[in-house]
């Protein structure tokens, strides 16, 4: 009940976000802005998706940000040599490779999640900065712009990738086994051992969904940019985190909802574009998020006790 | 008027789903050691939490020295001079003696308020004085310092707040018989000057030995306080489980078929666990195993069920040895373990009761193809909690809110699930009320008779003499007897039981 409640709390906090966006500009809700809107918000969705699964878990992934950017760069380097399918192929395999990594660090060698990720944060980047040497990678295949800038219909092909991508995740967490295991390894790890679940392939697993959702954002990205940019992502991790906790996930692993997070990762986006709209600059925008996801967090937690 | 220490009136609390004092009148007389006995989850740490503010009580009133109090907080408990040492202790292990007492309460000195080490030490070596422990060097640390010497340290700080009442929760649960000798030497020098000490405890022998007085909670209401003097063990047990003790086990069917060995374990050995363990299971058998703490009889239990890969040894299902490396393959062979420490092994306590139930069945049945078959799943936890006669509102409600009993039903629920040939219960009955505990007596002697094997393993003597076919008694890590119920006593399998400790 109190559950519900909380997570309905972020539903009613979206909702006044946009009513008092749309109050002090006429520009914001409007279809054409709403599409910008959704656009946007899927480059966080992908990244904040994959954190779920990894949150739920119990761990946490600093290094999506890096893997981003790491996978844009190699699909961008292959493409330009091999075409555009090679080239995209190349860089969700780096992304799911170096998730796999994550997880069979944290579940193998027993590193805490936070010190392997951030590890895999500084190397990642630094790859991507030696991969690139410093410098974008341009000239990419006309026919990759579709990722980032296609449309079917009127609807930019992100935002049908972004329903996509939460469908399938929704489902893997609610309608599988997988889904359990997750929870269940977030919630307790001994008890989900001792129940039989083989908790190291599940943390394995969920690194390599983050990993894999970290590489097609950087992929996303890359073609919408037409070019790979080595230092693309900075900092997309914390936002990541925060549209997670925004949903109501718990830190702690085991609770939480996948549409809680897609939510969050609104509430980021719109907070972005509708205080570009008011020209709040974007040095007093960082501040207006910390403080939001504080009230926000906050906010929950009185609701939980 | 008499001289109370503290008092509760009509004191009432709730937690979630959970009524945990109902009404509670207790007195208790200044410089008495007053016992407060009850079974798990009769209320007795949450009265003395709110004694001492940890807890706040939902209505009530509570005296302390004749004065009335509303307490928030643990420090407003230590400025009325009253103190909790609680089961698990609050002292940080890489800090000394010394500095653990003045913890928080640092004298200082100078302009600049260092600390002031040396009025510490010196306190310290006074008051542990007046405990007789001076041969403890206040810079000792803590992490150096045996279960029963932090226990003083405990008292020491609890004194050096001049606390005038002391309550300690199940004080001798962890310490030797040596041990609770000397706390008891110290608990009655403390009564000499003047301190009030309550004593929580269930062992119903140390009351005798050295309480005043005697207050017995069940299920949450205080049920009598007396005089030491004037009742007895018996009146003090049925005031604790409301009705007499002999009721509470189910008849033993001594007819029904055993015949053919389910499980053989041979020789199985893990270094400084145990040593050489061999016995047979039959088809339906419940075998129990009983031991001191420490024993090795939960090490043993883990090894059968993957969790703990013996150094040496077999392990044979229906005659063929079979190799057990994790809980999936031993669930695989139709064993399963009902682990002792249910809260960190048993359960996942932020998820719902219908997560909890099916969790080690998905791969076997509900979820076989991958996607969970949400009717099946409803329709197998339903059945379950039904005929567990698990109390819950719905199948959606977090385990964590259910009482202990219930939580233990879920347990026995899940590994129901998955068809075991092989039930191990570790302590099966640890930590819930007496009701639940004969639901669960009951449910193991129905299982049995459905021919499945159970091993039953428990520290209550009488419960394993109730409840088995067959006991094994372990002492130090090794099997020393093996004993038909029938006829055999708790002092029987005591004696056995510590036997290896004595030579």
């Amino acid at each position: 009940m109190k559950n519900i409640l909380r997570q309905y709390g972020i539903l009613i906090g979206l909702a006044g976000l946009i009513v008092s966006f749309s109050v002090m500009s006429d520009r914001f809700f409007t279809i054409s802005n709403m599409l910008i809107v959704a656009r946007q918000t899927s480059i966080g969705a992908f990244l904040a998706i994959g954190m779920t699964f990894v949150i739920l878990s119990a761990g946490i992934d600093l290094s999506v940000g890096s893997i981003l950017a790491f996978s844009g760069a190699i699909a961008a380097g292959v493409m330009v040599k091999s075409g555009t399918f090679i080239g995209m192929v190349a860089g969700l395999g780096i992304g799911l490779g170096l998730g796999i990594l994550n997880g069979l660090i944290v579940a193998k060698a027993r590193i805490p999640a936070f010190i392997a990720t951030l590890a895999m944060m500084a190397t990642a980047r630094g790859l991507t900065l030696v991969y690139t040497d410093g410098m974008p990678i341009t000239g990419l295949p006309s026919a990759f712009g579709f990722l980032g800038g296609g449309y079917v219909g009127s609807i930019p092909f992100p935002i049908i990738l972004m329903a996509t991508v939460f469908v399938v995740s929704y489902i893997a967490l609610k309608m599988t086994r997988f889904g359990r295991y997750v929870y269940a390894t977030g919630g307790n790890i001994n008890a989900a051992k001792a129940s039989g679940i083989n908790v190291d392939r599940i943390i394995i697993s969920v690194y390599a969904i983050s990993g894999f959702l970290s590489a097609l954002t950087g992929e996303v990205l890359t073609s919408r940019l037409n070019s790979a940019q080595p230092t693309a992502g900075v900092g997309y991790e914390l936002d990541a985190i925060a549209a997670v906790v925004l949903g109501g996930t718990n830190l702690f692993g085991g609770e939480g909802e996948l549409w809680g997070t897609l939510v969050g990762a609104f509430i980021m986006s719109i907070l972005n574009n509708g205080l570009n709209m008011l020209n709040v600059s974007s040095f007093y925008q960082q501040v207006v998020k910390g403080i939001v996801i504080l009230i926000a967090v906050a906010v929950a937690q009185s609701g939980k006790r | 008027m008499e001289d109370l220490a503290l008092e509760f009136i009509d004191v009432s609390k709730s937690f979630p789903g959970v009524e945990a004092l109902k009404k509670v009148n207790i007195s208790i007389q200044k410089g008495t050691i007053h016992a407060i006995v009850g079974e798990n989850g009769a209320g007795k740490s949450t009265l003395m939490k709110i004694a001492v503010g940890e807890l706040k009580k939902d209505s009530g009133t509570m005296k302390i020295f004749g004065k009335e109090v509303n307490l928030n907080s643990a420090s407003d408990g230590h400025r009325y001079g009253i103190s909790l040492i609680h089961q698990e202790f609050s002292l940080v292990p890489s800090m000394s003696i010394a500095e653990n007492i003045f913890l928080g309460r640092e004298p200082t000195k100078g302009i600049l308020k260092f600390i002031d080490k040396e009025k510490i030490l010196k306190e310290t070596e006074v008051v542990m004085d007046t405990l007789k422990m001076s041969f403890l060097p206040a810079n000792r640390k803590v992490r150096d310092l045996t279960v029963a010497q932090r226990q003083i340290v405990e008292i020491a700080k609890a004194l050096s707040m001049n606390s005038r009442i002391i309550i300690m929760d199940e004080p001798t649960a962890a310490l030797t018989l040596d041990e609770t000798e000397r706390l008891f030497k110290t608990i009655i020098d403390l009564k000499e000057q003047g301190v009030t000490v309550i004593f929580i405890s269930h062992r119903i022998e140390e009351i005798f030995e050295i309480a005043d007085n005697v207050s017995v909670l069940r299920d949450g209401k205080s049920i009598m306080t007396k005089p030491i003097r004037d009742t007895n063990r018996d009146e003090i047990v049925k005031g604790m489980v409301g009705r007499s003790i002999e009721l509470v086990f189910p008849k033993r069917d001594t007819k029904r078929e055993m015949s053919s060995t389910v499980l053989e374990v041979r020789n199985l050995t893990k270094e400084r666990q145990f040593y050489e363990i061999s016995f047979k299971l039959k088809r339906g058998e419940i075998l129990g195993i009983a031991g001191l703490v420490g024993a090795g009889r939960s090490e043993v239990a883990m090894s059968i069920f993957g969790l703990n890969p013996p150094d040496a040894g077999e392990i044979l299902i229906d005659g063929k040895t079979v190799r057990i490396n994790s809980p999936f393959e031993a669930i695989k062979h139709g064993i399963a373990l009902l682990p002792e420490d249910r809260r960190e092994l048993g359960l996942i306590i932020v998820r719902d009761i219908l997560e909890n139930m099916t969790l080690s069945n998905l791969y076997w049945d509900i979820a076989k193809g991958f996607f969970i078959n949400k009717n099946k799943e409803l329709k197998a936890a339903e059945d379950m909690k039904k005929e567990l006669s698990i109390k819950a509102s719905s199948l959606k409600q977090r385990v964590e809110f259910l009482s202990g009993g219930n939580q233990q039903k879920v347990v026995v629920g899940k590994w129901l699930m998955t068809n075991p040939k092989i039930l191990i219960m570790d302590e099966p009955t640890r930590g819930i009320d007496v009701g639940a505990k004969s639901e669960i007596y009951n449910i193991v002697r129905e299982l049995s008779n459905k021919g499945i094997s159970i091993i039953f393993i428990s520290s209550e003597l009488s419960e394993v003499i109730g409840v088995s076919d067959r006991i094994l008694v372990m002492s130090e890590g090794r099997v020393v007897a093996e004993l038909s119920p029938e006829g055999t006593t708790e002092e029987d399998i005591l004696k056995l039981a510590v036997r290896k400790k004595v030579s």
